[in-house]
């Protein structure tokens, strides 16, 4: 403990900070023995001789630290106190009144003034000394906790600014899709974004669309980070002519690629295809999808029957969907677990047996389903869920769009009279879609470019019936019903993977006319033929590929045996 | 004043000398100035009755003759005080003779300590 001594010979070790301390006293005796005093504990000395020079000099020197007499001319200490306080602003400058003043009504006056604490006379060095000590703790931990206080603020406005960027790029990459087609409804809430959902619909070329709802783990920006690449494939292998298959492939090493171990994206991929009345879901991680009818009763559940995406390895991946019969006006609804998972005030969980519940009491309303569901994981929840991505999607009655292929190259001059001829042998079949090839190559013809859709459609029928009837040797009368419908993608799927001979042969011709040109298209297979296996045209789900050949292309002749087809597409 | 206060407090002065040195003459014949100028302003507030200030002026005087250890002044000036809030002229004129005749003591203490220095 310092003595008065130590502290008047300047003995004792100079404090940690050198405090500018203003020192108000019209009494020159005193003033002078109190800036000595403070001068002998290290600290600089500003001098005041009544209020208003202190409050002058505090403007003109900001002190740490006011040692002010209570009773001055000119301006008292008190109101000197208030000038001196509201021109500190958000700084602590502790204020300690000086007083001979010993009656409590006066102390208690020096304190509401203002003033942090008093010091009576005659001065004691030691407690001058403890006094500024303290006070001087209690403005660096001031100074601290404001400096915490700004820079959370700072970091909390950075992050809010980073938030809005993120949410601009995310709007303008979900926006390149058709997620406003008119027979899509969605529920995408901006919390539930960056909690990393994502939901992305494209356009087919030939018509129909993909739709992807995506859920990464974990919380906050850097979930929603592996949104972008995934967007950025599913878009351009879209445009590009593949298939679920192909893409839900493709994002899956993709994301096992770049995503951090424990990162990964539970998923539902679909491909709507109205002009076969036919969707395609793989579903990975994400609750069931629903499919309900037009008098919204509950017709399938799709639930969760792979990996989610960047989990598995290219050769345990499993990239096939589920394929299903999907008639005009009947619904398809998926979400991501905000729905299932949201919890009531008590804890408990929304659950997929309420949803169920729903649909039923919703019998007859099909339109009312998709808000009937929001509020009643409001009332559930006791406010509105701000985590959910929610979507709905009623099947058309045809395709409702067909988009020409986007600017695929610059316009130069192109071979427009030539013959391509291709032959995929099993490995190939097994594991490749030539499809996005050979319309790369017929795209490079400017003028079939508007006519993508048309091609696109023509040669995908072509190359799947060559496929399934040809060479995996399915029934299409398997068709007729929904179940037969996914026994025969069971069946194709299983037989795909274990296809070991066979072959696929595509023949491209064009030969350019005055006015367009002539494109003549042969597919051929190396299995048996229709001829052997006759094939139900317009019956059922079964004929509707080659009705629509028919109906595109100018003329579709076939072989004898049935296993060779040729197409001709004038334009 | 039944106790009988020193004059001036001897350890007082000692601890002011070492923490003023070289300033100490400066100290002393700032606190005699100022002590004069404040016995001036004392008679001038008696002559107009302007209890306010005579009680404000007691009250300043009363705290740097608390520093200077000049403990008999200190008291009687808290004498003064308390008659300048009471506005009684006869207390407060006996405080203000008393203040005169103990000021002049402590000055000739406070002159035999500056030729010592």
């Amino acid at each position: 403990m310092a003595t008065v001594d130590q502290s008047t010979q300047g003995a004792s070790p100079p404090p940690l900070s050198v405090l500018k301390i203003l020192v108000a006293d019209d009494n020159p005796a005193d003033r002078m023995i109190l800036g000595r005093l403070v001068e002998g504990l290290g600290h600089e000395v500003v001098g005041a001789e009544d209020g208003r020079e202190a409050v002058e000099k505090f403007t003109a020197n900001r002190p740490d630290l006011v040692l002010m007499d209570a009773l001055m001319p000119v301006m008292d200490g008190f109101e000197a106190a208030r000038l001196i306080k509201d021109s500190a602003g958000e700084d602590l400058v502790p204020i300690i009144f000086l007083t001979s003043l010993t009656e409590t009504d006066a102390l208690v006056k020096c304190l509401e003034a203002g003033g942090d604490d008093f010091l009576t006379k005659p001065y004691n060095p030691v407690i001058l000394k403890a006094k500024i000590q303290a006070f001087n703790r209690m403005k660096e931990m001031h100074k601290t906790l404001r400096a915490q206080r700004d820079l959370i603020s700072s970091q909390h406005q950075r992050l809010v600014r980073d938030q809005e960027l993120a949410k601009i790029i995310f709007d303008r990459v979900a926006h390149a899709g058709c997620l406003s087609a008119p027979n899509l409804r969605y529920l995408q809430s901006a919390y539930a974004m960056f909690n990393g959902d994502i939901l992305l619909a494209a356009y087919k070329p030939s018509g129909g669309m993909h739709i992807l709802l995506g859920d990464f783990t974990g919380h906050g920006l850097s979930a929603a980070i592996g949104a972008m690449p995934l967007a950025e494939v599913f878009y351009a292998m879209s445009a590009r002519g593949f298939n679920v298959r192909d893409i839900v492939t493709e994002l899956n090493g993709k994301l096992g690629q770049i995503l951090p171990i424990g990162i990964f994206c539970c998923a539902v991929l679909m491909e709507v295809n109205p002009s076969k009345g036919l969707v395609e879901i793989w579903n990975g991680g994400l609750p069931e999808v629903l499919i309900v009818g037009r008098q919204a009763e509950l017709l399938h559940r799709i639930p969760s029957t792979h990996l989610p995406l960047g989990v598995a390895n290219a050769e345990k991946f499993d990239p096939n969907p589920v394929v299903l019969a999907m008639a005009p006006g009947d619904r398809l609804m998926c979400w991501t677990d905000g729905v299932i998972e949201s919890r009531s005030q008590s804890g408990e969980q929304y659950g997929e047996q309420r949803v169920i519940q729903l649909i039923d009491s919703y019998a007859g309303r099909p339109n009312e389903l998709f808000d009937g569901l929001l509020r009643s994981i409001e009332a559930f929840h006791g406010s509105p869920e701000d985590d959910i991505s929610l979507l709905e999607m009623i099947m058309q009655e045809q395709a409702p769009h067909r988009p020409a292929a986007s600017s695929l190259a610059a316009h130069h001059q192109s071979a427009q009279d030539w013959q391509l001829g291709y032959t995929f042998r099993a490995a190939s079949v097994r594991q490749y879609n030539p499809l996005p090839f050979l319309m790369e190559v017929l795209m490079e013809i400017p003028g079939l470019r508007v006519h993508a859709g048309s091609l696109f459609t023509i040669l995908s029928e072509l190359y799947s019936n060559a496929l399934e009837h040809g060479l995996l040797g399915l029934e299409s009368a398997w068709k007729r019903d929904s179940e037969g419908f996914s026994h025969y993608y069971i069946e194709r799927n299983q037989r795909l993977s274990s296809l070991r001979e066979g072959w696929i042969r595509v023949l491209l011709d064009h030969t350019p006319t005055a006015e367009g040109g002539i494109l003549r298209i042969e597919m051929a297979d190396s299995g048996a033929g229709f001829s052997h296996q006759p094939m139900a045209v317009n019956d059922g789900y079964a004929g509707r590929g080659l009705a629509l050949v028919t109906a595109l292309a100018d003329e579709v002749t076939f072989n004898t045996q049935g296993n060779r087809v040729g197409v001709v597409f004038s334009w | 004043m039944s106790d009988n206060p020193p004059d001036l407090d001897s350890d007082v002065q000692n601890s002011l000398s070492e923490l003023m040195r070289e300033d100490y003459r400066l100290l002393l014949e700032t606190f005699m100035n100022d002590a004069e100028m404040r016995l001036e302003h004392l008679r001038l507030n008696l002559d107009e009755q302007n209890w306010e200030s005579f009680r404000q002026t007691a009250h300043s005087f009363r705290g740097s003759c608390g520093n200077m250890g000049a403990i008999a002044l200190q008291k009687s000036c808290h004498l003064a005080e308390q008659a300048g809030t009471a506005e009684d002229a006869d207390a407060a004129r006996s405080a203000y003779l008393q203040l005169v005749v103990l000021y002049e003591r402590v000055e000739t203490l406070l002159h035999s300590l500056l030729q010592k220095i």
